[in-house]
């Protein structure tokens, strides 16, 4: 069942083939530091097309929403018998994990299911060029990595002001999913674990598309701007905390029963079943 | 039946070596089955004939298992199949360091201890592969399709060919083959997950054809199962109309 606005009202466990697609300009507020060394947030990358870019990997900017998500639901003791952390502790049953996604595997609950991620992304690219890197050597030394001795590193700065573009894609989404993942967009203000170094950012939801596949690139929209994005204010979204209650309780209808979920066990639910 | 040439151009940069981390290069093919059940994933399953449960977004036990692969082979849908593709840019890799974020690349690490990271090969943006479509129904495929463990993206491009012909001796295919789908005599074996696929591959049937603009024919394998189509050639204003 869809609404008007072609939003889901509830929530599945078969994908029902529609894509949200947000454009999200990431602008930096500080300078960014670039290190040879160690795990990098921004990057450079040299396209054909495009020319030399910074770039954020999609990893960065997932990893950093994931754990904004959980941060939210703890303080509003969601869910209420089980607590969510990175990396190995993933409850499997709270609106974080099922909108990132999560591996039995790794989690602490040791669930006999995986979620697949409903948050799809890509790799942030720069709107402009990049012009004169200015790159020096220095020792590393790195007090909250505890990374000592005389290995050299690389660093570049990645300009103040400079804004990147992505797409954050949410599949099959409801209001209440869409109005979780906007608002934790809206709240990024730093990417990357060295805040001390890694400056504040500004992070913008440009507009969005509602369609039956993914039609948007960062790759495409750095050259070409789309002129058919709608507002995301126009979607009227309900109130964060009440769209994490909902959503924290719609889950338990979809996780297979002896998991703490209230779905159906050895028990196919067809395609003829998710249509009625 | 219909056949088109068809590109697959990275805008993400795409891993899937499956080894261990530290021989974590993403080999320069694409496999049959990476493509069909990326291009499946996006269109809805009353069009592809397949399974919904297999797109479900809790896999456990109750719909097959949680570590069981959901194929048998590269033949995701009887309406559509894609071969595999082949790397036709230069091949370049594009290292990146990856630390642990739940991303499936977990490293344990303890207080104090240096965050452990490692080196994953990618292919890089702008990397184009090349292999080929054969559809028996209008299906209006995606433009974009997402592929390997991060799920990048990449820019899919159709371009119709006409089929000039159909053989039943032996032949080399333009395209790397499936020898799971399609019988393969000689060739030269690519060791790739989830299982081999097999380069220059001298088959026994299957279809040529042909661009409108360049005027090189293109060999190309149909799935074993599949019936070749019944050529019947209508003059019609000099053109080749095949039904
Ligand atoms: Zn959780």
């Amino acid at each position: 069942m869809t609404n008007a606005m072609g939003f889901f009202n509830d929530i599945k466990v078969l994908p029902r083939g529609r894509y949200l697609q947000l454009v999200v300009k990431i602008t930096l507020l500080d300078d960014a530091i670039i290190r040879s060394n160690e795990p990098e947030e921004v990057l450079t990358f040299t396209y054909k097309k495009l020319g030399t870019r910074f770039i954020i990997p999609w990893r960065k900017v997932k990893g950093k929403l994931r754990r904004m998500v959980m941060e939210k639901q703890r303080e509003l003791n969601i869910p209420q018998d089980s607590k969510c952390y990175l990396k190995d502790n993933l409850c499997m049953k709270c609106p974080a994990c099922l909108l990132f996604g999560g591996t039995g595997e790794t989690s602490k609950t040791k669930s006999s299911y995986n979620l697949l991620s409903r948050v799809l992304g890509e790799t942030f690219i720069s709107q402009t060029e990049v012009k004169d890197i200015s790159a020096y050597t220095a020792n590393a030394v790195d007090e909250e990595t505890l990374t000592t001795g005389q290995a050299l590193m690389t660093i570049v700065k990645v300009p103040t002001e400079t804004e990147f573009i992505g797409v954050v894609t949410l599949r099959d989404p409801t209001k209440e999913l869409t109005a979780i993942l906007v608002d934790n967009l809206n709240r990024l203000t730093r990417l990357g674990a060295s805040t001390r170094e890694w400056g504040k950012v500004k992070t913008e939801i440009i507009g969005y598309v509602l369609s039956d596949r993914e039609m948007l690139s960062s790759y495409d929209i750095v050259q070409e701007m789309p002129a058919d994005l709608n507002n995301i204010k126009d979607l009227q979204l309900p109130p964060v905390e009440d769209s994490f209650r909902k959503v924290a309780d719609a889950i338990i209808k979809i996780l297979p029963e002896g998991e703490g979920g209230q779905g159906k066990k050895k028990q196919k639910v067809t395609a003829e079943a998710e249509k009625e | 039946m219909k056949v088109f040439a068809c590109s697959i151009y990275l805008l993400d940069p795409l891993f899937y070596a499956r080894e261990g981390l530290s021989a974590a290069y993403t080999p320069h093919y694409l496999h049959a089955t990476a493509i069909n059940f990326a291009v499946t994933a996006v269109i809805s399953p009353e069009v592809t004939g397949l399974d919904p449960q297999h797109q479900s977004y809790v896999i456990g036990e109750h719909n097959g298992g949680r570590n069981t692969p959901r194929y048998k082979n590269s033949l995701a849908s009887d309406k559509f199949y894609f071969t595999p593709a082949r790397l036709t840019t230069p091949l370049k890799y594009l290292p990146e360091w990856t630390k642990g974020e739940n991303d499936g690349f977990v490293a344990q690490t303890k207080r104090g201890e240096v965050l452990k990271a490692e080196i994953l090969n990618y292919l890089p943006p702008e990397a184009e592969f090349k292999g080929f479509l054969i559809s028996k129904t209008d299906v209006v495929f995606p433009s974009l399709i997402r592929l390997g463990s991060f799920r990048g993206k990449a820019r899919l491009h159709l371009e119709e060919l006409e089929i000039v012909g159909v053989f039943e001796k032996e032949q080399t295919a333009s395209h790397p083959v499936d020898p799971l789908i399609t019988k393969v005599f000689r060739g030269v074996m690519v060791n790739m997950f989830p299982y081999p696929i097999v380069d220059n591959a001298t088959i026994a049937r299957g279809v040529v054809a042909k661009s409108q603009e360049e005027q090189m024919l293109r060999v190309i394998a149909l799935p074993d199962e599949w019936q070749l189509p019944v050529l019947k050639m209508v003059r019609n204003g000099g053109r080749t109309i095949i039904v």
